[in-house]
């Protein structure tokens, strides 16, 4: 009996033993064989049109770079660079969107106060700008539309300058400095007031702004 | 030794064909992928160049590179079962055909402040767009109390995740930090074996095992990749003849 016990205890772990050398070859077997990525040959359309000569193609692309200053804004990280040639001339801690929704359940709108990506570019630019302050912020605020938007003006929540980029987003200062680098803006780019005086002087209408 | 001239002249034009058939494939695979660049750059969404020899993978929009991240390792793959064949990559631009979930958004709530706090609020800001010290702080605003929440949101994304590109081919991003513990290392176990496993299952079933490229990256690094992605996004490989 103890015999039998012992073998089958010996059969049982050759059996474990075999399952998993059997699924280790299989893993083995089904998987890949890797080099470095930098070793690998490149993919060659060899049927371009003869338009595609190099040196054009070449001079089309670096067409599209942005001469002079351009400013790139990573949304996630709050930062804003200042940039020229691919040198970074500033870099800033900024505030970017919430990301947040806000519903307002009287009238069923909603808002995202997301701050947008993509390309846009600085169309205006105003030194001690005023806001003009949109439904959104009253219902945030839990406040009644005022009646008349002169009552909507607010000449201290931008700071001393604002860059315009369109769709109501801009590039402007703050009362908050104490929420930068932290998402908390309703999509627009807020900058502690050192760093917007530089960009604002550096920056002029028609700069690029990249924002992802 | 009067051999020897005529064999180094024909060793010379040899390697003088050689040299010249090498620069026509750089001149040509500069041409495709320039080609393939030019044509997402005009798009005016956002794309990624991978850059092997560098390792990095750029963010890059209308030709400008906007973010770079520098890779640890990039590995290409190709199946065993399939046969490792010619190592070539599989095209110069890819199209991303997995889905990116739509992120988490909270909802602002509406604040209810009172008439006091209100006034105070008022007066600090009077002071403050003055240039004059505030006696006090203002109150936290609705973004203030959510920003949390957008932080919770960017750590919660994967480190570990895989893109499925057309034309078929897998981009594995692994965010490793550098110093492995054991956990990563047993991770990477996991992973390899599952790999293979799904690998031997998909050439059992007769579908096809495609091409991977696994990247590794630092986890931070990883989840910021995760959340630049677009659906669709082009992935553009850069591969520069060695040398």
């Amino acid at each position: 009996m103890r015999a039998w016990r012992s073998a089958s205890v010996r059969y049982a772990l050759l059996g474990v033993a075999g399952a998993v050398l059997v699924a280790l070859s299989l893993a083995w077997l089904g998987g890949y064989s890797y080099v470095a990525a930098a070793d690998v040959a490149s993919a060659v359309t060899r049927d371009l049109p003869p338009k595609n000569d190099l040196k054009q193609l070449e001079k089309k692309m670096a067409a599209l770079q942005p001469r002079g200053v351009y400013i790139v804004v990573d949304a996630s990280q709050n930062r804003l660079r200042l940039m020229k040639n691919d040198t970074v001339l500033r870099e800033a801690v900024v505030s970017a969107g919430t990301g947040a929704v806000l519903k307002d359940e009287k009238s069923g709108r909603t808002w995202v106060f997301e701050t947008p990506r993509g390309v846009r570019v600085v169309r205006t630019k105003k030194t001690n700008p005023c806001w003009t302050r949109p439904d959104w912020d009253y219902v945030e605020n839990g406040e009644p539309l005022p009646r008349n938007w002169r009552d909507r003006i607010d000449c201290a929540a931008l700071g001393d300058y604002a860059l315009y980029l369109g769709d109501g987003y801009m590039i402007h200062g703050t009362l908050y400095e104490r929420s930068l680098g932290l998402s908390v803006t309703h999509g627009c780019v807020r900058v502690g007031a050192e760093d917007l005086e530089a960009v604002y002087k550096a920056a002029p209408v028609g700069t690029k702004v990249y924002l992802y | 030794m009067k051999h020897s001239i005529p064999l180094l002249a024909i060793l010379g034009l040899f390697a003088a064909t050689a040299t010249g058939d090498d620069a026509a494939d750089a001149v040509l695979e500069r041409r495709s992928f320039v080609t393939e660049e030019l044509t997402a750059a005009k798009s005016q969404d956002f794309y990624l160049v991978f850059d092997g020899s560098a390792p990095a993978l750029d963010l890059k929009i209308e030709g400008v590179r906007v973010h770079r991240f520098a890779l640890d390792k990039a590995e290409f793959g190709q199946s065993r079962l399939a046969g490792a064949g010619q190592r070539q990559w599989p095209g110069v631009s890819f199209s991303l055909v997995s889905e990116i979930p739509e992120p988490d958004r909270p909802q602002v709530e509406i604040q209810q402040a009172d008439e006091t706090d209100k006034k105070q609020d008022e007066s600090i800001r009077q002071a403050m767009a003055k240039g004059q010290k505030p006696a006090g702080e203002l109150s936290q605003t609705a973004g203030e109390k959510i920003a949390r929440l957008y932080q919770e949101d960017n750590a919660a994304a994967p480190m570990t995740f895989r893109l499925q590109f057309e034309p078929d081919m897998v981009l594995v991003v692994r965010g490793e930090p550098r110093a492995m513990d054991l956990g990563s290392r047993l991770r990477r176990v996991k992973y390899t074996l599952q790999e293979g496993w799904q690998g031997f299952y998909l050439w059992l079933t007769g579908k096809t095992v495609a091409t991977r490229v696994v990247v590794y990256l630092p986890p931070e690094d990883a989840r910021r990749l995760f959340k630049v992605l677009t659906p669709e996004i082009r992935l553009l490989v850069y591969a520069p003849p060695a040398g």
